[in-house]
């Protein structure tokens, strides 16, 4: 698995739908997202919500968690998922991306996965966490679950919301 | 090694949702997959308490399913990271009074939601009976 950044790929022009359907708003906004709200089915079919760093992975959005996760043992029971993505971390947000899609687990060694452009604060937060985490996925301790998308809508984009 | 235990007690729980404006809600589409959506939201009387559009898909996935979960977080910096979803069944509110304080506390969320102005929403509360919560400042290993 490479991580880069993808603040020199942002300006990569794309035809206006990609190849898996998403619009060109929709990818740039994941491009540049990185917080991230990822809904699945609890076994009684009701609804749970998992804040979460959002990754982007062949022009998909992906999550790297624990194979034992809920959110994991959720998606590999129903790989129905959606994600409510934000740019950043601030109080005020002009735009959201609602993204529907099915979650599978993805072969991290192949893949190219970006972090978002947009700046998260870290704190005092040293580069060893993100790299445990890097770690972890290379034992198979985590997984890099990617979501295939199969519907999208930008909210704030016209004054709309869901 | 079993993992941390960093949820908040439940009164910490009250005072980290009394603080926010916004919440992300999962409504059920009419097959049981789930959909998102941004929503005003205000702790009142120590249930939680949000706005949705009567136009929106959100909005009829509550009123033939009413089971709702609604998210917040924070994130000063990677320790100070805190957040809670509130899972329960929806209901909308009907208590005139309460409507007209609610107005005021759902008043500008600050994301974008379908109907800022409330005239042509509804208003539902769920209780905070079903909460998972993290706090990373509980976090002992600190790297």
């Amino acid at each position: 698995m490479h991580v880069h950044d993808f603040q020199r790929e942002s300006e990569v022009s794309v035809a206006d739908e990609t190849e898996i359907g998403l619009s060109r708003e929709a990818l740039e906004f994941l491009r540049r997202s990185g917080r991230g709200f990822l809904m699945t089915l609890r076994p009684d079919g009701s609804p749970t919500i998992h804040p979460m760093t959002a990754l982007c992975a062949e022009d998909r959005l992906a999550y790297n968690t624990y194979r034992k996760s809920a959110k994991a043992q959720n998606a590999a029971r129903d790989p129905r998922t959606c994600t409510l993505l934000l740019s950043d971390y601030e109080d005020t947000h002009a735009q959201a991306l609602v993204y529907k899609g099915r979650a599978r687990a993805l072969d991290s060694e192949s893949l190219e996965v970006s972090r978002p452009s947009a700046t998260r604060p870290t704190g005092n937060l040293s580069s060893s966490v993100p790299n445990r985490a890097n770690a972890r996925l290379r034992e198979g301790k985590r997984i890099l679950l990617g979501i295939e998308p199969e519907e999208t809508r930008l909210l704030g984009a016209d004054g709309e919301g869901g | 090694m079993a993992r941390e235990k960093i949820a908040m007690p439940h009164e910490e729980v009250e005072q980290f949702l009394a603080q926010q404006r916004w919440a992300v809600l999962a409504t059920l589409d009419e097959d049981g997959s789930p959909w998102a959506d941004l929503v005003a939201c205000a702790l009142v009387n120590r249930d939680l308490h949000f706005q949705v559009c009567r136009t929106t898909r959100s909005h009829a996935n509550i009123e033939r399913d009413p089971r709702v979960c609604c998210a917040m977080d924070v994130f000063p910096s990677y320790y100070e990271i805190k957040g809670a979803s509130v899972h329960g069944h929806a209901r909308r509110v009907e208590d005139s009074e309460l409507c007209v304080t609610l107005a005021s506390r759902l008043a500008d969320p600050g994301v974008p939601v379908a109907d800022p102005a409330g005239d042509d929403s509804d208003l539902y509360v769920v209780s905070l009976d079903d909460v998972f919560s993290f706090d990373f400042g509980r976090i002992q290993s600190k790297y």
